[in-house]
């Protein structure tokens, strides 16, 4: 399990991720990271809903209530532009982090 | 027996959400989307083999402690809230300023026009007939405006949302593009007056203006009491649920 800070902080690109592999809802989203993951990233499933809110105060997303297969009124999420450009910056973030310790972890044998 | 679980179901859901509508933290769409998380949470899991009662107990402690989520939901909206009360309310009244005065402007033009095109033959209407053709068509106008605009903005919520976070970008701008659009159609308004007391004559327009001037007192009464009725209907919305 992922600390409370580290769930916190990976939250806005793994959103960011989901919905640019099309548009979502917020339950559909929780879904896919858990399964992705393998459980390991498991949110307060609620507090996914004002960081997506947040997120369409910002342009990053928009949303709109449409008919789901249920019948039951559901509100979709979709990238926009905003969005995809947050994307690459999240993306450099965490590439320079990611191959950063990759590298310190593949010359570690080495050392030791 | 399925009857009596599905009761259950919906009593529980419908207490949670009675629970969260007490906080000013979440909007009525907010709790929508929450309600159709929780159903859909609760549906696989009762795929999974779950009873309704269990299936309910997991859903909600999974969406998280209401404390926590009142926390965070307020964090999104409580600015907001009030804000964009006042700020829909002066839009509102603006809207239907810059709306009425359209309808004026077209209705004017429309009577001066109807009384100029039609042939002596027929016979010039009276002023008395032009003032209530007049205010009549005003009104109808007015109206579906109103009606139509409210539709327009129902369907363009997110074009509304973005426009609303621009003009709050820059107050100044918005505001001196407001001010303009309603000087725009005051003025617009006052074009077809010269127009018509050309065309009738000055004992005749004397006649249809005061008609029309006596009559429009009537919507000065008419807005406040709509608007009262409409706090009413949302106060008592709010205290339902």
């Amino acid at each position: 399990m992922l600390s409370k800070e580290l769930v916190a902080a990976s939250t806005v690109p793994l959103v960011l991720s989901v919905l640019a592999e099309g548009e979502s809802y917020g339950y559909a989203l929780i879904q896919r990271v858990r399964e992705l993951s393998d459980g390991q990233i498991a949110w307060t499933e609620g507090m996914l809903y004002p960081v997506l809110h947040w997120m369409e105060e910002n342009d990053f997303v928009e949303s709109e209530w449409k008919e789901s297969e249920t019948g039951r009124k559901r509100r979709y999420y979709r990238l926009r532009k905003e969005g995809r450009v947050a994307l690459q910056v999240e993306k450099q973030k965490w590439l320079t982090v990611h191959t950063t310790l990759s590298k310190l972890w593949k010359t570690q044998p080495s050392l030791t | 027996m399925e009857n009596a679980t599905q009761f259950d179901l919906n009593d529980a859901l419908r207490q949670w959400r009675e629970k969260m509508a007490a906080s000013p933290a979440f909007r009525g769409a907010d709790l929508d989307e929450l309600e159709g998380h929780l159903r859909d949470s609760i549906q696989s899991l009762q795929n999974r083999g779950l009873s309704a009662q269990e299936a309910f107990w997991v859903a909600a402690s999974r969406l998280g402690e209401n404390d926590l989520l009142e926390h965070e939901f307020e964090k999104v909206n409580a600015s907001q809230v009030w804000l964009n009360r006042v700020l829909w309310m002066v839009v509102g009244s603006v809207g239907i300023g810059l709306l009425s005065g359209l309808a004026t402007t077209l209705v004017d033009f429309l009577t001066v026009g109807t009384y100029e095109l039609l042939p002596e033959y027929v016979g010039k209407p009276n002023p008395h007939l032009l003032g209530w053709f007049n205010l009549v068509a005003n009104w109808v106008l007015l109206v579906g405006l109103i009606v139509w605009a409210f539709r327009w903005g129902k369907r363009n919520e997110g074009f509304l949302r973005r426009l609303g976070k621009w003009s709050r970008e820059r107050p100044l701008l918005a505001a001196t593009g407001v001010f303009l659009a309603y000087v725009l159609t005051r003025v617009g308004s006052s074009i077809p007056v010269p127009f018509m007391a050309r065309s009738w004559g000055a004992t005749e327009f004397g006649e249809f203006w005061t008609l029309r001037v006596w009559w429009s007192l009537v919507p000065l009464l008419v807005w406040p009491s709509i608007l009262a009725w409409l706090l009413m209907r949302t106060s008592r919305k709010a205290a339902a649920r």
